[in-house]
């Protein structure tokens, strides 16, 4: 089977600076892979590279094994980082979505029926279709991240490609984003992303590249999550340890630890409200 | 309802209001996307560029609106090109193209000294002396936009708010953009005439603004947008007239005082809001 996306010797130069050189990736349908790398890595110009909004300086990008031509290419849809999304703009969260249909030839400014419909597919199976009237600047970290994914869903995408979705969002709302990517993964979606967080990784997304300015591993998240590679890839020592089944990955702290810090240099322990009458230390928690 | 219908009655003032109303809403409709771009200052650069192309067209002897189109465009498309394919911002580019273009304008005006009428018109408008060619050439560019406007709606949506992510979905970016600068361009010469150099920039912005602040929906701002634009050039005729002031200035000042309005609207609304939100807590 022919990859969808494949970059053979890819390099590239902004005003002759090397920012990425001998990137070979291929993806393939139904493949789920994170892009993982410090920031300056090239994560960001990599996709940009597949996305076709930046030419490679050299190398062939190929998509089903041909050289893209007009027609041809693979429709992706494409997440932006939020931070990049102007929250003043006017716009509701169902012209959002809509956006996502420009590809189609309906030359009206209206919407018809179906694409109305489409529209309310995507919002419901996102579970935010209660949200469609709603200016996005109304909208929590997660609702915003679901509306920019219900945007991509809506325009039928044979790949789906996310940059840095978990950032920005806290945890929780990072870990929904993550099992709605898997699922969508698991109907069928071909999905590469971006991100920072390396656990998240480790634990949702079934290959990982490893990536500063070149390639320098990929595979599954235990092939791949060792300290090791991790170390050549941040030039940083970093730990990983293995805990009832899942990989965490913590970089090890150099130069001083917390406790070596005064907690409060008025108090001395800043207390929980909650613990109060335990008398419990907060910061004790941490260390547990 | 007599002393409304008076000014009508001279044929300076029906052309004028005429010009006024189109030019109002053109600006206001295409304001709307400049405003949202953040390229406030583009409309106030470009319309000095295009007055560097109007005099060059002069001394030339071209027909004005040849002229300074082709100037105006080239700027648009420099400026553009600049700031896309250099390290320098979009807003120096602007300021780079468009004041060495005025500077031009200026060099030659002061050279031939033979056309400080035109001068005066050209930067602070003449709308009382618009001709029935004037108003055709508004027309066609109002109807030129408004086509654009009406089958790009998506597209140019898609574009204005985000012009990357625009361009993976498949929106020719480019295409549009050259296209925008175009129907820029034709905007601010066939303005030039009725506002002058130094108001368009008002024209421009000042409308979307006011739009912007009493709606959250996009269409709903190119609609107020450009009623309010085409509103206050009517409403601004008028007070010109009966005020005896400059035509230009006064409809500038009018949507000024709409802009205030909408200002005292918007704080006014946002107190209620936090009126009721404490009322449920």
């Amino acid at each position: 089977m022919q990859p969808i996306i494949e970059l053979r010797n890819v390099g590239l130069r902004y005003a002759e600076r090397l920012v990425l050189d001998q990137i070979n990736i291929h993806l393939h349908h139904g493949q789920f892979a994170a892009l993982v790398g410090p920031s300056g890595a090239g994560k960001t110009s990599l996709l940009r590279l597949i996305l076709g909004l930046h030419a490679p300086s050299h190398g062939q990008i190929l998509t089903h094994g041909k050289h893209p031509v007009d027609g041809q290419i693979p429709t992706i849809a494409y997440v932006p980082q939020l931070e990049t999304v102007d929250w003043n703009f006017p716009v509701t969260v169902e012209q959002v979505v809509a956006m996502g249909l420009v590809r189609q030839a309906n030359p009206w400014p209206w919407l018809r029926k179906s694409e109305r419909q489409a529209v309310q597919t995507v919002l419901a199976q996102l579970e935010i279709e209660q949200l469609a009237k709603q200016h996005i600047r109304n909208l929590s970290g997660g609702q915003q991240q679901r509306v920019f994914l219900a945007r991509a869903l809506v325009a039928k995408p044979a790949m789906l490609v996310l940059d840095e979705p978990t950032t920005g969002i806290d945890p929780r709302v990072a870990e929904t984003i993550l099992h709605l990517l898997a699922e969508l993964n698991q109907q069928g979606m071909t999905i590469l992303m971006t991100t920072h967080d390396l656990n998240a990784a480790a634990a949702h997304v079934p290959w990982i590249i490893c990536m500063n300015q070149t390639i320098i591993a990929q595979g599954t998240p235990e092939a791949v999550f060792t300290p090791a590679v991790l170390e050549q890839t941040y030039h940083s020592e970093m730990v990983v340890v293995h805990h009832e089944g899942m990989l965490l990955i913590q970089q090890r702290p150099h130069g001083h630890s917390y406790r070596d810090l005064i907690p409060n240099p008025i108090i001395g322990e800043v207390l929980n409200p909650a613990m109060e009458n335990t008398s419990e230390p907060a910061f004790r928690t941490a260390e547990l | 309802m007599n002393q409304l219908l008076e000014p009508l009655s001279f044929s300076f003032f029906r052309y004028g209001i005429v010009a006024a109303l189109l030019i109002g809403s053109l600006c206001g409709l295409l304001g709307v996307y400049i405003v949202l771009r953040g390229m406030s200052y583009i409309g106030h650069g470009l319309s000095h560029a295009i007055f560097g192309g109007a005099v060059v067209s002069f001394v030339l002897a071209w027909n004005f609106y040849l002229g300074a189109g082709l100037w105006g465009f080239a700027a648009a498309v420099l400026i553009n090109q600049t700031a896309r394919r250099t390290k320098i911002n979009a807003d120096a580019a602007i300021g780079i193209v468009t004041t060495a273009s005025f500077a031009i304008g200026v060099a030659l005006i002061s050279r031939y000294r033979n056309f400080t009428r035109s001068f005066d018109a050209a930067l602070f408008g003449n709308i009382l002396g618009v001709t029935s060619s004037d108003l055709w050439a508004i027309g066609g560019v109002c109807i030129m936009v408004g086509l654009v406007v009406f089958f790009s709606y998506k597209q140019l949506l898609f574009m204005t708010f985000n012009n990357d992510v625009a361009q993976v979905y498949g929106v020719r970016t480019n295409w549009l953009d050259t296209l925008f600068s175009l129907m820029l361009a034709a905007t601010l010469i066939v303005s030039m005439k009725i506002l002058g150099v130094t108001l368009i920039a008002a024209a421009l912005v000042i409308p979307p603004i006011t739009a912007r602040l009493l709606t959250d929906s996009f269409h709903r701002m190119l609609a107020i947008s450009t009623l309010i634009g085409g509103l206050t050039g009517c409403v601004g005729m008028y007070l010109s007239y009966f005020f005896d002031l400059a035509s230009g200035a006064t409809i500038v000042l009018t949507q000024t005082g709409c802009f205030m309005l909408a200002l005292g609207i918007a704080a006014l609304r946002k107190q209620l809001r936090s009126r009721m939100i404490h009322t449920h807590v």
